[in-house]
């Protein structure tokens, strides 16, 4: 066979090729040659990656994970999650501990506990984090907390830009009807911190939220039926008002949740009849005046209180539930309308899933106890609660910041070693100081 | 009943007698054997040890997907292992045939162990080095462009 063919199968073949191969390893084969190079970073090899299933989805409650999917077979070798990034000394302590405050297009905003000054934002799978510096010192009053990450995405799903949310201030306003949001934002174009008031027509809730394409949606206080959302990349200073599409429609036995699929802001709602679970789900549209379409009315032959706990990233036909009755999640397909229990040890085709049923149960129950005694509007409850993790769909890097310090993951722990070390010797010598005050030596 | 038998000739001329039912997971050898029957398939771009190789895989699968029927997950667990042996047995620039030669005849399977056989290789090397000599590749880009792309991926591992 001639040389010159040769080289041109090649060619042909090499994607198919690089595709196999580890995807942590996959940037030092750009050095190879310029072949190479531009077949990796061409959008077709991109693509590859992105039909196949999400390497590791993760549905987190607070710091319990709940669900977790395991996916493809090139990604054995990164961390199961970003948990497990995390020693499980620092989880314990209640001080120096560093936390997962949000998740955005596959970056995950991580707080250290001691030094509340100071935020990382990074990649678990390249393992390059961004040491976010703290704001400047015309932060009003110096206490303001690390609470958001927002990211801007490219149509492949490529990190362009973050945006890192600090709440400086809360504030009701207009005899409690309305409020303020005081927030300080970072953003890694400019590398520096602004800070702006958000005005919203009525109170947050208690902050929980569900955050997509750099907006944040928030449950409401003091009026039942809305969401608030907030762009933070527009320039805009208000709260905008979503009104839910099934309000007010009141019945106890509906459980709602907002979750995120396909790119949508998703809103489920369940209802368990006698001999079937009625699924109503809805997408946010994403036009100026925020309208609902209905997207899925199904009837499932199942029984057993379940209630609705996410969709799937990116398919929109695949909506987990949780049975109240049973403790087992199922996955729905609302094409097919069929269903599989998941974790069942039974069922091959769901080895990869772990879940923490004893968590699930709990969170789940705590969330949808018997509300009889409550009034209507109280009854009209929507749960914003699981911190979706995806896995970002390539290595890209981390946008670099203007004068930001990155580092590795190793860099990360042992800072937040050091911080821990010191808040510890801290209060032993306070310790040691009381002490001795008590025994009359000082 | 006699299987029908039908002539695959190498680039070298050699004629091999193969059964129609091993030669058909080809899939372009399916389309040929449709469209001219009776015919002698010549594989101009194919040396006689090469096909050699293709056919000595196809008819290990052949004869699996006969026997088993809906094949014992024992069965098609021992021809992975065999696929495995097959790929390993045989040295670099001869699988980079056998590669195209899969790609070529459109045989799936085949140009999916190889292509793995192959993306193995290349994870088992330590640097651009190691793949640039063991594939043969030439280094086009300049000591600036290397270090540019060093700085961009700078990803501990």
């Amino acid at each position: 066979m001639a040389m010159e063919t040769k080289t041109h199968l090649l060619e042909v073949l090499q994607t198919e090729i690089l595709g196999r191969l580890p995807l942590k390893t996959i940037s030092r084969f750009k050095s190879v040659c310029k072949k190479w190079k531009s077949t990796i970073e061409s959008t077709y090899f991109r693509r590859l990656f992105f039909i196949s299933e999400p390497k590791l989805l993760l549905f987190m409650y607070g710091r319990d994970e709940l669900i977790v999917f395991h996916g493809h077979k090139t990604w054995d070798d990164l961390p199961k999650s970003p948990v497990s990034l995390i020693p499980h000394s620092f989880r314990r302590y209640y001080i120096g501990d560093c936390d997962y405050r949000d998740s955005s297009g596959g970056l995950v905003l991580i707080t250290d506990g001691s030094d509340k000054a100071s935020c990382y934002v990074g990649s678990p799978v390249t393992q390059q984090w961004v040491k976010i510096p703290p704001p400047p010192s015309s932060d009003p009053k110096g206490d303001s907390t690390v609470f958001g990450l927002v990211t801007r995405l490219d149509e492949d799903g490529v990190v362009l830009s973050f945006k890192v949310i600090r709440i400086a201030s809360y504030q009701a306003t207009n005899d409690y009807l309305s409020s303020d949001l005081g927030v300080l934002l970072y953003s890694s174009e400019t590398g520096v911190w602004t800070s702006k008031v958000i005005h919203s027509p009525h109170q947050i809730g208690d902050m929980s939220n569900i955050n997509l394409n750099g907006t944040f949606y928030f449950g409401c206080l003091s009026v039942p039926g809305i969401l608030l959302a907030h762009d933070f990349y527009s320039e805009s200073d208000q709260f905008r008002v979503v009104q839910l599409p099934d309000y007010p429609d009141h019945n106890k036995d509906y459980k709602r949740t907002l979750t995120t699929s396909g790119g949508f802001v998703m809103y489920a709602r369940t209802l368990a009849k006698k001999e079937e679970t009625v699924l109503k789900i809805w997408r946010l549209m994403n036009n100026d005046d925020y309208s609902w379409q209905l997207l899925w009315e199904v009837g499932f032959p199942i029984t057993g209180n379940y209630a609705p706990m996410a969709m799937h990233p990116f398919d929109v036909a695949t909506v987990y539930l949780w049975s109240q009755r049973d403790h087992h999640l199922v996955s729905c397909n609302l094409l097919k309308g069929n269903y599989t229990i998941l974790g069942d040890a039974a069922n091959d085709g769901h080895q990869d899933c772990f879940i923490d049923k004893s968590v699930c149960k709990q969170s789940v129950d705590e969330l949808w106890r018997s509300s009889s005694d409550l009034d209507e509007d109280l009854n009209f409850q929507v749960c914003i609660w699981l911190f979706q993790f995806v896995i970002p769909r390539w290595m890209e890097s981390v946008p670099r910041p203007p004068q930001a310090e990155m580092i590795d993951t190793t860099s990360l722990l042992s800072y937040a070693a050091a911080t821990h070390g010191r808040m510890m010797k801290d209060i032993e010598e306070e310790e040691y100081f009381w002490n001795e005050v008590e025994h009359g030596r000082i | 009943m006699s299987k029908k038998m039908i002539v695959l000739k190498s680039s070298e001329g050699v004629s091999f007698v193969v059964e129609e039912a091993v030669a058909r997971q080809s899939k372009i050898i399916s389309f040929l054997v449709e469209e001219f029957p009776d015919r002698e398939l010549p594989l101009t771009n194919m040396t006689s040890e090469i096909l050699r190789k293709t056919i000595e895989y196809c008819k290990k699968h052949v004869v699996e997907d006969d026997g088993g029927g809906d094949s014992s997950s024992s069965s098609s667990g021992d021809l992975k292992e065999w696929d495995v042996k097959f790929v390993a047995e045989i040295d670099q620039p001869r699988l980079m045939d056998l590669l195209m030669a899969a790609n070529y005849l459109d045989i799936p399977s085949l140009l999916d162990v190889t292509c793995q056989k192959v993306a193995d290789t290349i994870a088992a090397c330590n640097d651009e080095k190691e793949i640039r000599a063991t594939f043969n590749i030439e280094n086009d880009f300049t000591e600036e462009e290397v270090e540019a792309i060093r700085m961009e991926n700078q990803y501990p591992i």
